[in-house]
């Protein structure tokens, strides 16, 4: 009379089992899955087509407080590279000053598209969008242009820096050709501080 | 319960290792309207789509449907098959269709003996129109253009969107725009740098992001001469009432209105066309193709765009690029596979 009931006890605790084993295996599926993506999202990047040499004439942008910037700046000027004032000797900050030339991100808003319209303005509204990216980035390189031509400014460097666990990374434009000249993603170590982040990036730039 | 749990973990597994797949399509042909009012050339608008369903049918293994049948079709729905469709009205035709696309469009004949021919494909599903132009020999070459035509209808329908008019080999200038940055961009652009395409500073001198929330996604729809993908709208047309009894005030916001939408709207090519002039002048004529590429927010699908700065034509279409494996860097993985198709001729591999 037992066993069969005993069977199915059985069986009921098997399948209960191999319902634990199954989402143990798919949680361990899915966490494998996060952690190889994130990995090979902080994974280093490094490319560089020419060096920018000591003694070069660069802009720097770099999106921290003025302090820090000042470290940044002292470190290539320790290095004999020729710093132009950009956003390095203002009393104020670039976005008290530029509007759309002001290399910080693209935000616009406009009343078209507004439901009460008569009109449906929305693809109208759609490609003044598309317009206005055009544009942003034709500004930009008239303005880089004219950073060239006027202020003698051969290398704009940009670069961000952040905290260990995360990326640190920088580009290099040659203002001669416009062309990108360094890329790095560096993931900042354990033992990385702000000057030890900078001295990298500098050794990069400067093919050492 | 012992299977199901298996299969369940199984399909887990299986939806993370493996990529998503496409679906076999089927389409179905309108006519082809004579633009040049030239009676003798009216044989043309049912002889033209028939070729290049067999074409397509025979050479390329893709499932078509005929004007006659499409005709038959609507008909049951109370439609007729007519010769030239609106883009507006194309996604109705393509649902009383019933096929995954429909294919329409209009020809011209040139001097010199050559022929235009404009094709609007529309799929059912997302509404979306593709549009290009191709322009051939007639009579003794009639016959290839029917074969080129046909190779980039099956090429677009079998390959998620795929369209290129050619090769980009290593060495071509390339602006890159894309709704990344900072240490990701950095990332796409790798791939390119490393395969030796010169990129220009077209947005890599932004700290921020480019991206306005899903704004970025209508760069998907592209306007060119020569090319175009676009959603039609549903929007109405208004017609105003306008003439001597409306005082100066509101005919000059009339005036204005109008000036607006056929600034961005019916006009929208050629004030386009303008604003890429003025950016190829801004890099000092050093950009040969600009790329476009956007990012899904999760990374792990994109989409490209390239426009031929010489010409300002659409050079290059593609949806649904995505990474082979799930275990990738998404977005290394979509520059090195786009980096990759720049020097094909058919672009990335179609995910399967």
């Amino acid at each position: 009379m037992c066993a069969p009931r005993a069977g199915a006890n059985f069986m009921d605790r098997g399948a209960i089992m191999l319902n634990r084993r199954a989402r143990i295996l798919t949680i361990c599926a899915l966490a494998l899955l996060t952690a190889a993506v994130a990995c090979a999202q902080k994974k280093s990047v490094k490319f560089s087509k020419q060096k920018v040499a000591p003694g070069s004439n660069v802009v720097i942008i770099i999106d921290c407080p003025t302090n820090i910037q000042n470290v940044v700046l002292a470190k290539f000027m320790a290095k004999d590279y020729r710093v132009k004032a950009f956003n390095a000797s203002d009393l104020y900050t670039m976005k008290d000053v530029f509007d759309i030339r002001d290399f910080k991100k693209l935000a616009r808003k406009s009343p078209l598209g507004k439901d009460d319209l008569l009109i449906n303005a929305q693809k109208a509204h759609d490609n003044l969008y598309k317009l206005s990216i055009y544009n942003y980035e034709m500004q930009k390189a008239e303005t880089l242009g004219e950073m060239k031509d006027k202020h003698n400014v051969r290398y704009l460097i940009l670069l961000e820096l952040n905290d260990w666990e995360r990326v640190s990374w920088g580009r290099a434009i040659d203002l001669a050709s416009y062309e990108l000249v360094w890329v790095e993603n560096y993931p900042t170590r354990y033992r990385d501080n702000l000057e030890s982040i900078v001295d990298h990036f500098i050794d990069s730039l400067a093919g050492m | 319960m012992k299977p199901a749990a298996l299969f369940i973990t199984a399909l887990v597994l299986a939806s993370l290792l493996g990529s998503p797949g496409t679906a076999r399509a089927d389409a179905a042909f309108g006519y082809l309207h004579n633009r040049s009012g030239n009676g003798n050339y009216d044989y043309l608008e049912t002889i033209f789509p028939n070729s290049f369903a067999s074409s397509i049918s025979s050479l390329h293994d893709i499932v078509v449907l005929k004007p006659g049948i499409v005709d038959e079709r609507l008909k049951k729905r109370g439609l007729a098959l007519k010769k030239s469709y609106t883009p507006r009205e194309l996604p109705k035709i393509a649902d009383g269709a019933g096929a995954d696309f429909f294919i329409s469009g209009d020809f011209l004949p040139l001097p010199g003996n050559r022929i235009e021919i404009r094709l609007h494909i529309c799929e059912r599903k997302t509404r979306e129109v593709f549009s290009f132009v191709n322009t051939g020999k007639m009579e003794t070459e009639i016959f290839r253009l029917v074969e080129r035509i046909s190779a980039v209808v099956a090429t677009y329908l079998r390959q998620d969107g795929l369209y290129k008019t050619r090769a980009i080999p290593a060495g071509t200038r390339v602006a890159l725009i894309s709704n990344l940055s900072g240490k990701e961009l950095n990332r796409l652009y790798l791939p390119f740098l490393e395969k030796g395409f010169p990129v220009l500073c077209a947005q890599n001198n932004d700290i921020g992001e480019i991206d306005d929330g899903s704004r970025f996604s209508n760069l998907r729809y592209i306007s060119t001469r020569t090319g175009s993908f676009a959603a039609p709208d549903d929007a109405p047309e208004a017609h105003f009432f306008h003439g001597p009894w409306n005082n100066a005030g509101f005919n000059r916001q009339v005036d204005e209105t109008g000036r607006f939408f056929r600034l961005y709207d019916s006009g929208y090519v050629e004030t386009k066309d303008k604003t890429l002039e003025r950016f190829s002048k801004g890099f000092r004529d050093s950009v040969d193709v600009l790329l476009i590429v956007g990012f899904s927010e999760d990374r792990r699908t994109s989409w490209l765009r390239a426009i031929d700065m010489k010409d300002r034509n659409l050079m290059w279409m593609r949806s649904n690029i995505a990474p082979d494996s799930r275990f990738d860097d998404p977005v290394a993985a979509i520059g090195q596979k786009i980096a990759d198709s720049m020097g094909t001729d058919t672009g990335p591999a179609p995910v399967r």
